[in-house]
């Protein structure tokens, strides 16, 4: 039995020294930052210099649960990994669902802090309390899948949750993921590399503590009217298990912002071929799958033509390999997906840098001697985006190059222009210019583009929890202050994103206060927010990340959308950027006052 | 003549990608009806409650959604 707080251990593992001790979680901290994004940002910022490497030893990377993270709170399951950036060089932060992040609370443990570099390769083993680091040499070099299925037969429990990275995670790829439960990614930012630097395969967990709930008949009634309300609205209930995110393709590409051939035309003309609505009308998908305690199951179990089964594609990757590329083959796009997951790779990042390597071949930048015997980076081209998904994991040829992400790609190249990314990390599949919101999101995230940051999409196209009008600037700041803010303590309740369609901040003040016995107010789900994407801003200032940084690619600034019902538009971040740093309590300049920090007891 | 898509599960209900319909200078709300005749399927009490549209509905006329036109009333 475990409590879910009060019972929770923190264990800090120095891969150098190989010492491991046992922490308790402070109880201060926890209310401040509650935990995930939180509580493990804070560790961080506290305990690394933001200038360091982020390949050194002195880099940590933290994974942490959610606070409610091994509840039946619904989706209450999902983790956090935290560390300096290898892709960004800002804070790192790379969310993922599944079942480890419950499986590690039912080892007793809220935080792994994992310090120092092993000389060779290891892996953790955690059973209940008790945490080994174990060789890796004879996983080094496997896949996800093969990994993971090794680590549950040596640990013996046939029920053990591993997460891990692949082949790309081990050759430092810059937009290597981690991978758990063989399909769920905490995909972003390169963190996958940072495990791979320290010499750490992967991590099982076998757990059978029952968690605890103290106030366990007022928790179950808030949980069951939560539960409710994602059965009630319509994106939860039907959209997301029907089609999962791919419900989204012809939406965005109606919308005239579906990203095509590294966002030069915002409208694809094989939609029809790609979409979440053609994954079913194939009879590729076979049927939903869920994470813990998920009500929504969005999650896609594909089986291709071959008998080759996996999960997803979700929209973004479906795009990602799919419009972005110009392709219009489904099976390829769900090929280059099934292997992102395999070699550990962040899907988005993989299908956008092939995507500007098409550009940058189309306009004449790479030629035949870059790639050799190779394969055409050319836009339209099925093999093209399987074969260097693949040749990126391993650094082969040009892979080697699109490693290292598309903005230094590009940069090789003499243009990185044609790098579609924001401090670095590549855009997700909504054309800026078609959503004025979505911009200043994108250029202000702390991680780099990035759409979980704050999903502006849901109000400016999807209309919930009310429209608003896609090119106009005015309330775009607020709103997309209260999304990063409410998102970050989504991320740190240790639940998922989408149930914000449904719910709000009274909704998860009910939550929290209800599992733990606090008394949280809606007001103090905001500051909370708040507070940490302030943190977040401060250490990325530290490290060497100005606020000129909050911008978007030329293209999107200067060049009008070439095609679509939005023809014409561009980005007005000159208007929208001034009216969220004041909005922000930020100086005019877009740093942080004193006086903000202080306001947030940062 | 107008051209209907269906997409997401308004195309599982109706089983058929597009349709195209006589009529002209029509509302959204008049439209429907028409819509519904011609694939053979009850569908508006997905998109309308009341007469109004219900939260999340997406109805786009050449890529404007119509919540920022006139709503249901909007003319096609």
């Amino acid at each position: 039995m475990s409590y879910l707080l009060t019972d929770s251990k923190i264990a800090r593992v120095n891969l150098s020294t190989k010492k491991i001790t046992i922490e308790k979680i402070n109880m201060d901290l926890a209310k401040k930052y509650l935990g995930g994004r939180g509580y493990g940002s804070k560790i961080l910022c506290d305990e690394i210099d933001p200038k360091i490497d982020p390949l050194a030893k002195e880099n940590k990377i933290i994974f942490a649960d959610g606070l409610l993270s091994g509840s039946f709170a619904p989706t209450g399951g999902r983790y956090m990994v935290i560390t300096k950036g290898l892709l960004t060089g800002t804070i790192a932060s790379s969310n993922s669902g599944g079942y480890f992040g419950a499986e590690l609370r039912k080892c007793g443990f809220f935080m792994l802090i994992i310090e120092g570099k092993s000389e060779k390769p290891v892996y953790l083993e955690i059973k209940n309390d008790e945490i080994q680091i174990k060789d890796a040499t004879d996983l080094w070099g496997l896949d996800t899948s093969k990994t993971t299925d090794l680590l549950k037969e040596k640990i013996g429990v046939k029920t053990a949750k591993v997460s891990c990275i692949g082949p790309a995670g081990e050759n430092l790829v810059k937009i290597a993921a981690i991978i758990n439960d063989k399909a769920r990614a905490a995909g972003r930012t390169g963190v996958g590399a940072i495990m791979g630097s320290k010499n750490l395969k992967a991590i099982v967990a076998a757990g059978n503590k029952k968690i605890e709930i103290e106030n366990l008949e007022k928790f179950r009634e808030v949980v069951k009217d939560k539960i409710k309300k994602l059965k009630e609205n319509p994106v939860t209930s039907e959209g997301l298990p029907t089609f999962g995110t791919k419900v989204l393709d012809n939406i965005i590409n109606s919308s005239g912002m579906y990203p095509t051939n590294n966002f030069q035309l915002a409208t694809f003309k094989d939609v029809d071929e790609v979409s979440g609505e053609a994954l079913v009308a194939k009879k590729y998908f076979v049927k939903n799958t869920a994470c813990f305690a998920c009500p929504i199951g969005c999650g896609r179990k594909v089986v291709l033509p071959d008998g080759h089964e996996g999960e997803g594609p979700e929209y973004e990757s479906g795009w990602a390999f799919g419009a972005d590329c110009g392709v219009n083959d489904l099976i390829a796009i769900t090929k280059a997906n099934f292997l992102c997951n395999e070699l550990g790779l962040d899907t988005i990042s993989a299908g956008t840098t092939i995507a500007a390597a098409m550009e940058l071949f189309e306009k004449g930048y790479i030629k035949k001697e870059d790639f050799g015997d190779a394969v055409e980076p050319k836009f339209g081209s099925s093999e093209a985006v399987v074969y260097y998904t693949k040749a990126m994991a391993y650094r082969e040829g040009l892979g080697d190059k699109m490693a290292e992400g598309s903005y230094r790609m590009a940069e090789m190249f003499g243009h990185p222009e044609l790098s579609m990314t924001v401090k670095k990390q590549e855009i997700p599949a909504y054309d800026p210019r078609g959503v004025q919101g979505q911009a200043l999101e994108f250029a202000t995230s702390n991680r780099g583009a990035c759409h979980v940051r704050g999903y502006l999409i849901s109000p400016e196209i999807l209309g919930l929890p009310e429209k608003l009008e896609t090119q106009t600037t005015d309330g775009k700041a607020m709103w997309v202050k209260i999304f990063q803010d409410l998102s970050a303590t989504i991320d740190a309740a240790g639940m998922c994103l989408f149930t914000s369609f449904a719910l709000g901040a009274q909704d998860y003040a009910e939550l929290l206060s209800a599992a733990l016995s606090w008394d949280i107010s809606a007001d103090d789900v905001m500051k909370i927010g708040e507070r940490i994407w302030n943190l977040e801003r401060k250490f990325n200032y530290e490290a060497g990340i100005m606020p000129e940084e909050d911008t978007l690619p030329a293209r999107f600034l200067k060049e009008g959308l070439s095609d679509g019902p939005q023809k014409g538009a561009v980005v007005k971040l000159h208007i929208t950027l001034p009216d969220y740093y004041k909005l922000r309590g930020w100086n005019p300049d877009g740093t942080i006052p004193e006086s903000k920090l202080k306001e947030l007891e940062i | 003549m107008i051209k209907v898509k269906f997409f997401t599960l308004l195309r599982l209900i109706v089983k058929i990608r597009e349709v195209q319909i006589e009529a002209d200078n029509i509302c959204v709300k008049d439209f429907l009806p028409l819509c519904e005749e011609k694939v053979k399927v009850k569908f508006i009490h997905k998109l309308l409650e009341n007469g109004k549209l219900i939260t999340g509905t997406i109805i786009l006329i050449n890529g404007k959604n119509i919540h920022h036109l006139d709503k249901e009333k909007t003319i096609i």
